[in-house]
């Protein structure tokens, strides 16, 4: 119920710059510079990432949190590497 | 000339070209970064292309919507800027341990001793455009200026197009600049400024520059120094390293959303501001002996007032206390804009204990930093401060930079081929 509210609020606002915060399934690479997400998982669809445009750090109290700014299909996406509980989360979506 | 080389780097739209490194989608597009997506927020960094059709930095979010409303307006990301300026920082501090860190998107590099040449400092600074791009963000151009002193280095970079570079190598050059350039342009020099030296019958930066200092300082006392000095190349400060200059002032400000005369609304929101206030003033392991507090009303006019403490301040409670002691001197009758508070004459920690043994909780105020440090800020925060948690979130200030470690040991120097190497 909550999943299916989130997609439409989701969905409506598909041309503009959308916060969210999901829990998503991701292949990442870990390679000498760092974890660098492959592919993930969101709203039913497989993602490849295309290019990471961007990548920055937050502290949340002792949580470190690692953001990629990815394209992905023509969409921009925002995911969340928290190191502390090693999940990872889309924060923010954009579509044209 | 000084066989000194002082080289200026500006970000260019750097907010929002952050942003559109970071989302493609923005680019060739209008953007405004803003302090607040509301319809009087306002837009704090606007895009090379919404520069061009009128949206510029200060522009209201409802005033750029009436420009054009298809206009891409977000909301500012301090933990992106920052993260963004140490990485370039960090690409600045391969080329010099001197780095002044002038704001978010400035930094100062003295590279005497580094560079024996102007075509030398220009390698470098092509080096680092494309060291930029390359490591940082494609999308991230910058504006650099080189000259034998901090001020004509400046003067450079901002007379120069965004994503080029300008030297400035001897004195004849830049009389050339101050030939073909207003005023205004020369760093220092605002309408106000430009306005009394009209009145002193300068009219042109080569007026200022060939006028009698001795006339000058009697106009306008040192300051009329500094100007001849900078416009004629004698350096003043030269580059001075995040060592060498502590902080004068720590405070903050918030423009309140609900814009009311309620006592109880505004002693929570300076609640919030003298937290986070001395959370910074513990981190930086200093005290304080002065306050200023006050407030701007909607309508025009306020209220502001400094005033020196016995002893020094150090935990919140002591901060809150004398903010709210200012305050209250003057409540304000109509609606508040913006509230605001700071401490100054800022002393490194003495850990003097008051004769008087009166109560300070030093232990208690430490302990809760160091939960709110664990567990994310304002995880345990003063009752007063119920409901208010989410207003004066973190905020970027042009002049609030971040911390540069310089690693002097890989300096990329080549002495024998006399290149900068990378």
């Amino acid at each position: 119920m909550t999943f299916g509210f989130c997609l439409v609020i989701i969905i409506k606002n598909m041309t503009n710059l959308t916060k969210t915060k999901e829990e998503i399934s991701i292949i990442v690479i870990f390679t000498s510079q760092g974890p660098k997400p492959y592919q993930f998982k969101w709203a039913g669809k497989d993602f490849k990432v295309e290019k990471i445009n961007l990548v920055f750090e937050k502290k949340l109290g002792n949580d470190k949190l690692i953001y990629f700014s990815v394209t992905a299909e023509d969409n921009y996406f925002k995911l969340c590497f928290n190191t502390n509980t090693l999940k990872w989360y889309v924060e923010e979506i954009y579509h044209q | 000339m000084p066989n000194y080389f002082i080289l200026h780097i500006d970000m260019n739209s750097y907010f929002a070209s952050v942003e559109q490194q970071a989302n493609p989608l923005f680019r060739y597009k209008p953007v405004g970064v803003c302090a607040y997506l509301s319809p009087k927020g306002c837009i704090i960094a606007s895009s090379k292309e919404a520069k061009k059709i009128g949206i510029k930095v200060g522009t209201l979010v409802e005033q750029a919507k009436q420009i054009d409303p298809q206009v891409i307006l977000v909301e500012n990301e301090p933990a992106k800027y920052r993260a963004t300026t140490s990485k370039i920082f960090k690409i600045f501090s391969d080329y010099t341990e001197r780095i002044e860190p002038y704001s978010i998107d400035e930094a100062f590099l003295d590279l005497t001793g580094y560079i024996h040449s102007y075509q030398q400092g220009e390698k470098l600074i092509k080096k680092l455009k494309t060291r930029i791009k390359n490591e940082v963000g494609e999308w991230l151009t910058c504006s650099a200026g080189l000259s034998w002193t901090r001020w004509l280095a400046k003067f450079a970079s901002d007379i120069t197009q965004s994503d080029s570079y300008l030297t400035i190598d001897s004195l004849n050059k830049a009389e050339e600049i101050y030939k073909k350039v207003e005023m205004q342009e020369a760093w220092g020099i605002a309408w106000r400024m430009e306005k009394r030296l009209n009145n002193l019958g300068i009219y042109s930066l080569m007026d200022l520059k060939n006028y009698p200092v001795a006339n000058l300082m009697q106009a306008f006392g040192k300051p009329g120094y500094y100007l001849w000095a900078n416009l004629n190349g004698i350096e003043i400060e030269g580059v001075r390293t995040q060592a060498e200059q502590p902080p004068k002032s720590i405070g903050h400000s918030y423009c309140i959303p609900k814009q009311e005369p309620d006592p109880q609304y505004l002693k929570a929101i300076l609640m919030k501001l003298c937290e986070k206030t001395g959370r910074r003033l513990r981190q930086s392991q200093l005290e304080a002996q002065v306050i200023w507090a006050g407030y701007y009303l909607k309508y025009g006019g306020g209220y502001f007032k400094h005033k020196k403490i016995p002893e020094r301040l150090y935990t919140n409670q002591e901060i809150f206390q004398a903010a709210w002691k200012i305050f209250t001197t003057k409540m304000p009758q109509t609606k508040v804009k913006m509230l605001g508070v700071s401490v100054c004459s800022l002393k490194p920690l003495s850990h003097q204990l008051n004769i008087f043994n009166q109560y300070k909780p030093v232990h208690l105020c430490q302990a809760l930093d160091q939960i709110n440090s664990k567990f994310g800020e304002f995880t345990v925060y003063p009752g007063s401060m119920w409901g208010i948690k989410k207003q004066a979130p973190d905020r970027v200030g042009f002049r609030k930079t971040v911390k540069i470690e310089p690693k002097v040991e890989n300096i990329h120097y080549d002495k024998t081929e006399s290149t900068i190497s990378g």
